[in-house]
Formats: structure tokens, sequence, C-alpha cells
């Protein structure tokens, strides 16, 4: 089953999930649990949602995500998801969904100093 | 003046003519021998000319001295004596009581027309035979109607397919032949479905019925992308015209087929050319490593506004730049629409990780997003590109030092 191949790594104080290709709703909810688990079992300061290989977006997955991203900030981290495909930031966007707190980056490398906190994300209110 | 009665007028009639009236039939006999129109005249048992109109003689070319007494038949062409068609004619009607027939007949001169003949048993009151009537019509005109129809039909640059109400194929031209591969004797008589492809083949006798159910000229299929089939079952996208065609034989569907592959492969051509314009035209640059500039211009339809986002964002995952630096000093007006699929890409773009910078927003574009309520207060924007460059350095941490060591 898709739900085994999920594994959470830890790098440091930094927790790392790679989403499988096209996540079923079961292992959507399996890698939610996961990664709950790992944040209790480590206190890790951020979580990195790896998205590069997943192709299709459905309104289950992005709540799911999103829950995920609360349910690790009220645990004491921040979630960045990083490299996700054109494709489905141009689905995600027509189909309205938000992504609600969580943080974006280009790829898991990126992602690691958003949380690390040496790469500075452009924040529109201490610009303008 | 005063009306007069019938038998006032009919006095009048006889002082004013020399000699007495003329009965019914004569009037009768008035009427068949000045008629011209149709050659009205009679046979005997044995089949001799026994009267000959005025008609007549003009159809067929001969003076009443030269055919009365002859056989009728010198007035069929040789081959219809040889089978014995006059006879059959006449034996027919005797026994049918009447027959009618449309064929070649022969001129005095030797010249041929096509006509219409009745021939009518005469019987005397006894009920015995003693003649035939012969009621002849020249459809020459007629005949070199459908001759010119047909001239015209072979002619047309167009295949032509001639359909009767039951949908079977009455008649083709050689265009017809050439570009469904058929020779026209394997089509005339099949039903027309033979050149519809397979898959709507089913639906075809339902669109036939409406079609004569609604008899309008108009082109077949509107809006849809329509296909012939040939014989050696390839498609052919074609383009259909249907005219109705009402005649005393019948209703008639003709249809004009014309075959657009070089059309459709034009249309695909030009729409691989603005395709490969419009990805000219919105080029994506790098400017540094992490920073992309997309300058738009002119004005961004959605079409065009839609192809743009996801060209930046290939870009930006292509080049792994955080930074896109959007300059649309080149966009005369944005209207609703470009304005939210502007705010889509931004969106989008953050989504995967990055940044637009808007750059080159002109007063007049300004007032324009303003007054259209066009919201993009979380957009970094700046009234021009080196605006936008200072905020991209900015985000990524990036200083421009000069070489004597001032900033």
């Amino acid at each position: 089953m898709a739900a085994d191949t999920i594994s959470v790594i830890k790098l440091h104080d930094v927790l790392m999930v790679t989403v499988p290709p096209d996540p079923d709703d079961e292992t959507v909810s399996a890698l939610q649990e996961r990664v709950l688990q790992t944040m209790e079992r480590h206190e890790a300061k951020g979580l990195v949602l790896d998205i590069s290989t997943v192709e299709t977006l459905d309104s289950f997955f992005a709540r799911t995500v999103v829950e995920t991203v609360q349910m690790v900030a009220l645990m004491g981290g921040r979630t960045v998801l990083a490299g996700m495909r054109p494709s489905v930031a141009i689905t995600a966007t027509q189909l309205g969904l938000t992504l609600g707190s969580a943080l974006t980056a280009l790829n898991v490398d990126r992602a690691l100093d958003v949380l690390d906190g040496t790469h500075r994300l452009g924040d529109v209110s201490d610009d303008q | 003046m005063a009306t007069e009665t019938g038998r006032a007028a009919r006095a009048r009639a006889a002082k004013a003519m020399k000699g007495p009236l003329p009965d019914s039939e004569t009037y009768t006999r008035l009427l068949v021998e000045s008629v011209s129109d149709y050659a009205i005249f009679t046979l005997d048992t044995e089949g001799l000319v026994t009267t000959w109109n005025r008609g007549a003689e003009r159809i067929s070319g001969y003076r009443p001295g030269e055919i009365i007494g002859r056989h009728f038949s010198c007035l069929y062409p040789e081959d219809k004596i040889d089978v014995g068609f006059p006879e059959q004619e006449l034996k027919t009607a005797a026994t049918e009581g009447r027959f009618e027939d449309e064929g070649w007949r022969l001129r005095k001169d030797g010249s041929r027309y096509w006509a219409n003949v009745i021939t009518t048993p005469l019987r005397d009151p006894l009920g015995n035979l003693v003649g035939f009537g012969k009621v002849v019509r020249d459809l020459s005109q007629h005949q070199q109607a459908t001759d010119r129809f047909r001239l015209i039909v072979e002619s047309a640059p167009n295949a032509i397919v001639m359909a009767n109400h039951e949908g079977l194929i009455v008649l083709v031209n050689s265009q017809t032949e050439q570009l469904f591969g058929y020779r026209r004797d394997e089509l005339i008589g099949q039903s027309v479905e033979i050149l519809v492809p397979a898959g709507v083949r089913g639906a075809h006798p339902g669109y036939r019925a409406s079609f004569f159910a609604d008899l309008k000229t108009r082109a077949m299929g509107a809006g849809r992308d329509l296909y012939g089939m040939h014989k050696d079952g390839r498609e052919i996208p074609v383009e259909i015209g249907l005219n109705p065609l009402v005649t005393d034989e019948g209703s008639f569907v003709l249809a004009s087929i014309i075959d657009i592959t070089a059309r459709k492969q034009a249309e695909e051509t030009i729409a691989r050319q603005a395709q490969e314009i419009l990805e000219v035209s919105t080029p994506v640059v790098q400017v540094w490593e992490g920073i992309i500039a997309a300058p738009l211009i002119g004005t961004l339809d959605s079409q065009r506004t839609e192809q743009f986002m996801e060209r930046l964002l290939q870009r930006i995952v292509e080049t792994n730049s955080p930074v896109a630096l959007v300059d649309i000093t080149g966009v005369p007006t944005i209207d609703t629409q470009t304005g939210q699929h502007l705010i889509e890409t931004v969106t989008a773009v953050r989504m995967l990780g990055a940044q637009v910078v808007l750059t080159g927003v002109r007063p007049a574009l300004a007032q324009t997003l303003v007054h259209l309520g066009i919201d993009l207060s979380h957009v970094i924007t700046r009234s021009s590109m080196s605006g936008g460059v200072r905020v991209a350095l900015d985000i990524l941490n990036l200083q421009v030092v000069s070489k004597n060591g001032k900033r």
C-alpha cells in the first residue's frame, strides 16, 4: 500500500516528507498521522513537505495539507511546501484553493534555508 | 351598354356570319386542328394515320398530305421499330385503355426529339375498337433543361451528390468519384451513408429526416467538424452545403461537398505559428541568479495571460528563481478579467515558492486598476523595472557594491 511508503526523515531539527506522485486519500491521511507522530517524538522546529513529484491536486489533499500546517504550528513548528509543479499551482489557483499559512519554496534546498531563517521571503508588509 | 342575353348574342353572331353557326362537333374539330402545342392525331386499327393536326405538323415536320395513310411507325427511331415497340403501344392501349410513354421520336428530317406520348383506344358506341388517338408533347425543352442540369452538376468544381427522400444516391459528378474514390456506378442506388464515416453512420438517417422535415438551403453540421469517408476507409475533412430540390418526381437534396484538408492544414499551421509568436513576444529572461524578468507588451487577453502564466511558472522552476519581475510598462490597458488573471498568476507563483514583483505601473494604469477595484495590495509593485530589481536584490539578500567599495 502506498501508505507504507511514507517515511518522515529528520534532518537536524527539521522534518522532511516526500509526498508520492499520486497520493490517494488513504495515503494523504497516513501522511498527516506520521508527521504528527514524528513531530511529537522529536519536537522539530519545522517541516518540509516535498511535493515535487505530485502531479495532481485534489481538494482533499489541499485541505489535509492546510490542516497539517495548522497542526504542526500548534505543536510549535513551521511548514514549508517545496517544489510545487507549475501545473499544480495553476490548477490550485483556478480552483481557488489556498494554502493557509503554509510557506512555499522552489525546492527542498531553499525550504531548509527558509526554516533556517537564512532565506528571506519578501514579506509584503515590510516593503511597502 | 345594355347586356345581351345569350340568344340575342347568338342571333347577332348568326347575322354577322355568312353561314350557319358551328355546332359542338365542329368546335371540337376546330380545337384539335388548331392546337399547335400538342400533336393530336388518330390512327386506324392497323396503325395508319387518319387525322393530323397543326401541332403534329409543327412537332414532327410532316404535312397532313405526307403522312395520312402511312403507318405511324415512321415516327419512331429504328431501334424502337426493330423491337416492335409501336405495335406494342397499340396493343397495350387497347387492353389497358391507355398507354403513356416518354421516349425518343423521329422528325421528318431525321432529327430526334424527346416526347411524352399518350395513346388512347377509340371505340364506337358498341365498344368496338375503331382506332387510336395519340397526344404527343415535345419535351425537348424539358430534356434540354435536364441535360443542362447534368452538365452544370458535372462541371461544378465541388463534389456533388444528389440523394432522394429515402437517402439513396441518384446523381453524382466526377469530382465525387475523385474525392471518395468510387466509380459512379458504385454509388448510384446506394444509401448515402456509404460516404459517411462509420462512427456517424448510425445518427445520419436521423439528420436526413430532420432536413427533409424542414427543407432549407443550409450548411450541414454547423459548428462541427465534418468528415467524409473514402472508399479506402480514410476520413476526409469536408464542408457540406445542402440544397433542397423539390420536383414533380419528389423531394431531393443536393449536397455540395468541398474537401477542406488543405484548409485544415493551413489552420493548424497558423495556430502553431500564433503559438510561436506568442512565445517570442513574451520572453522570460534570467537577469541574475535567482531573478527572472518578463516584460509584457501589448494588450493582454485572457488566452495570452493564461499562456504567459504557464510559461512564467515553467521558467521559475527551470531557472530556480525565487523572484520574477513582471514588467507591464508596455501594457496600455487592463480590464477586470486580465487583472484577475494577473492576480492568479501572482498567487500561483507564490505557491511555487517564488514571488512576483510587478513593475512599470504607470499613472494611467494605476488609475484603471484602482477604479476597477483590482486588489493588488498583497503584491509588491514598483513604477519602474529598476525599482523592481532593487526589491529583488533585497529579497535575495544581495547587495550591489561599486568597485571602489561604495554601495
